[in-house]
């Protein structure tokens, strides 16, 4: 399965792990550099940025711009599945949303609202979510099956995050939750 | 294995208000449960193999092959072909193809539902797994959830219905007025199966 990542580039750790690919990050990379051609014969796209509310654009570290939603609707995703922790890229009439859509993309999983995850050590939350949807489907899994099977195994860590006693894990893999399976 | 069996389905199709069917229809229908049985399993296993058939009965399984997952820095989780496992007798994985069999601890494995956990390292993000287990919902008709002999019993009734009396689905549009179609299973018998539908890719 061919994986393209992009993230911050406070993320690249966790997103290597949870991708199971080096990303590209922001920054170095911004809107001016950016290129998306990679993505064209790709089976998954992880990406890990900053999003906000209604705002069609999504960011790397520092507020530095990564990418524009004409930007995304301009690149090739037709049979692509894009797995996203991007903050609020689920809501309602997100633009981004609708600029993967445009530009192809096969199914979107994301979540509405922001999303939580770590930036070292152990995964959880979305980042969690992400490293089963991937290897699952790498072994053929459906993107509804994917996301299914990835929440039950959430499901499982909540479980260990309660008699551990770990509230922050706990919130954030509660919040991993609300992943959905988008399609167009 | 089939699902549901020649009185229960007779009895079924009696009750839609037909007369009591023949005795010379009985080989017919023991062929369309066996037909309705084959297409729950294509349908629940999401797969047309030969291990798919008879994907609910309860049986003893040797060596089968399937993948398995590494779990987060704890162990790691396979899914072998049966909607539900009951108890493991060996397990064995390796990285690939180019790899030795590595045999595993059974005690080490707990059981939820149709998912194995083994609480032991992984050789790797995803293998291969070849276990031998005991799994399935039922050896016998009488063994089996209701609702799936209810299911076969209802698919096997319209199978023969659609054979004897011309059964179909009709629509109404002001176009076309009433067109007639018959649908592959009835919305109900799909809404039950839906559930039990393999999530895990085969």
């Amino acid at each position: 399965m061919i994986t393209v990542a992009h993230c911050a580039g406070s993320f690249a750790k966790v997103v290597e792990k949870s991708s199971g690919v080096k990303p590209t990050t922001f920054p170095p990379m911004d809107a001016t550099t950016l290129d998306l051609s990679g993505l064209r014969g790709a089976d998954l796209w992880y990406i890990d940025l900053h999003g906000e509310h209604g705002n069609p654009a999504w960011f790397g570290d520092n507020g530095v711009a990564a990418m524009y939603a004409g930007q995304v609707a301009a690149s090739e995703l037709h049979g692509v599945n894009v797995f996203a922790s991007n903050c609020f890229l689920g809501d309602d009439d997100s633009p981004m949303m609708k600029a993967l859509f445009k530009a192809g993309a096969r199914s979107v999983i994301a979540a509405p609202g922001k999303n939580f995850s770590p930036i070292d050590g152990p995964l959880y939350g979305a980042a969690l979510v992400g490293l089963w949807v991937r290897r699952l489907l790498s072994i053929g899994s459906t993107p509804d099956n994917a996301l299914r099977t990835a929440l039950t195994r959430i499901a499982v860590e909540i479980e260990f995050n309660r008699s551990s006693g770990r509230q922050d894990l706990l919130d954030a893999n509660q919040d991993a939750m609300e992943f959905k399976v988008f399609y167009k | 294995m089939n699902y549901t069996d020649l009185a229960t389905v007779k009895n079924e199709i009696l009750s839609g208000g037909n007369a009591v069917v023949s005795s010379q229809y009985d080989v017919l229908i023991e062929r369309l449960i066996s037909a309705a049985s084959r297409d729950i399993d294509e349908y629940c296993a999401g797969a047309k193999m030969p291990a798919s058939l008879n994907y609910f009965e309860m049986a003893d399984v040797v060596d089968e092959l399937t993948y398995g997952l590494s779990d987060v820095e704890r162990g790691m989780v396979f899914w072998p072909h049966k909607p539900t496992v009951l108890s493991v007798s060996a397990v064995a994985t390796r990285f690939s193809p180019r790899d030795a069999w590595l045999d595993r601890d059974v005690s080490l494995i707990e059981l939820n539902g149709g998912s194995v956990y083994l609480w032991d390292s992984a050789p790797g993000e995803r293998f291969q797994v070849k276990v031998s287990y005991n799994g399935g919902w039922g050896t016998s008709v009488a063994d089996l959830p209701a609702n799936l002999v209810e299911v076969a019993t209802v698919l096997a009734a319209r199978y023969f219905k659609e054979a004897s009396t011309g059964l179909s689905d009709s629509i109404g549009t002001v176009e076309l007025g009433i067109v007639s179609y018959t649908k592959t299973m009835p919305a109900r018998v799909k809404a039950i199966m839906d559930k039990w539908q393999r999530v895990q890719p085969w």
